[in-house]
């Protein structure tokens, strides 16, 4: 078939529409720079790494900077803001935290959908009523747990030990 | 709130309705419901993210610290005993929800989702845009894990102090703070959109 693949042929294909795309065969001096420049983005990988190790202790602390903790000593909140002012990074990370805790402030408190005083209230009569010889027990929609664990206060129910199975 | 824990004039009344309370005038518990259900009820909306539930959840609070009330000591935040109930029944709830997976909550969620793509090229009104910034922020402190969820909740919405939700949460400060630094980390990236949006308007 005439569409089968050709490997051969498509390769051929390939390397001539991408011939004038190659760079030219490189002059000795081109190799020498090249290197010279590899080995500066080396350098900057490493500083960077440094840098960011760096940035990462400031970073925890830019959290307590954030609270404005009383612990954080006055020295330390000058470093910081030094640091925030020479590293743009860090500056940015602070200044999207500062926004997220400001958008979080900002939220509005929201308004009760009905006033629950009275079935709150209500309920508790109930119970009240409900409890023998007017006697307070501690209020629980899950009552079963609480009478269990009073009668087990009191000795009602006994766990039964492994040495008892045997 | 102080860093520091002093009684304050709010705590001394409620401490007062709580006596009242405990000698048998059920009434003044009714003052105590008026005055705290709609903090109750707003920790309970945003921790189970909906009205229905929340509602319910006031209910129980209310009920299960009627209760308990013999326990409740004195100098410590009424406010922040509640807290501790109305924490720890929806974290009961949300791992009951869990645990029913016919309840398909993701299909809610994803929904929730969509306003954050259309957002930038609706180009709304400021209200319109506002609201639906609260819906998106709404949905995801509801995505965060319950743990994370509930530190964040209470520091920045119920504006509590570190120390006060440790009270509430049983755990130590220090775990609070890991909590809400994971949590606004969370929330920084899945905000992005919202952030960026922020930045220009």
């Amino acid at each position: 078939m005439d569409n089968r693949y050709q490997p051969e042929k498509q390769e051929t294909e390939v390397k001539q529409e991408w011939k004038h795309y190659l760079p030219p065969t490189p002059l000795v001096s081109d190799i020498i720079e090249e290197r010279e420049l590899v080995e500066e983005q080396n350098l900057y990988a490493k500083t960077l790494s440094q840098k960011s190790g760096m940035c990462l202790k400031v970073r925890e602390k830019l959290q307590s900077l954030l609270e404005g903790e009383y612990e954080l000593k006055p020295e330390m909140a000058m470093a910081l803001q030094g640091h925030l002012a020479v590293c743009p990074d860090c500056a940015f990370e602070y200044e999207e935290m500062k926004k997220v805790v400001w958008l979080l402030k900002s939220m509005p408190m929201a308004d009760l959908p009905m006033d629950y005083s009275k079935v709150i209230m209500q309920r508790i009569m109930a119970q009240q009523d409900s409890t023998v010889n007017g006697v307070q027990t501690p209020v629980s929609s899950g009552g079963a747990f609480t009478r269990f664990f009073t009668a087990f206060r009191k000795g009602k129910i006994k766990l039964r030990k492994d040495s008892d199975s045997k | 709130m102080g860093d520091t824990r002093t009684i304050t004039l709010v705590e001394q009344k409620d401490a007062e309705l709580v006596r009242e309370t405990l000698c048998g005038n059920t009434a003044a518990y009714n003052g105590l419901v008026v005055k705290y259900q709609r903090h109750v009820y707003n920790l309970a909306y945003r921790m189970l993210g909906n009205v229905e539930d929340a509602g319910d959840l006031v209910q129980e609070t209310f009920i299960r610290a009627f209760g308990a009330l013999a326990k409740f000591r004195q100098d410590a935040s009424f406010l922040t005993w509640l807290y501790k109930i109305t924490s720890n029944l929806c974290i009961d709830q949300l791992r009951a929800r869990k645990a029913k997976p016919s309840i398909s909550l993701d299909v809610e969620l994803e929904e929730g989702r969509e306003p954050a793509a259309d957002l930038r090229s609706n180009g709304p009104e400021e209200v319109a845009l506002r609201e639906a910034t609260q819906e998106i922020l709404h949905q995801e402190i509801s995505n965060l894990p319950e743990k994370y969820r509930v530190a964040l909740i209470m520091r920045h919405l119920q504006d509590m102090s570190v120390d006060d939700i440790a009270d509430a949460l049983d755990i130590p400060a220090g775990t609070v703070k890991t909590h809400l630094f994971r949590a606004r980390e969370m929330l920084r990236g899945r905000l992005r959109s919202v952030l960026e949006m922020e930045t220009d308007g």
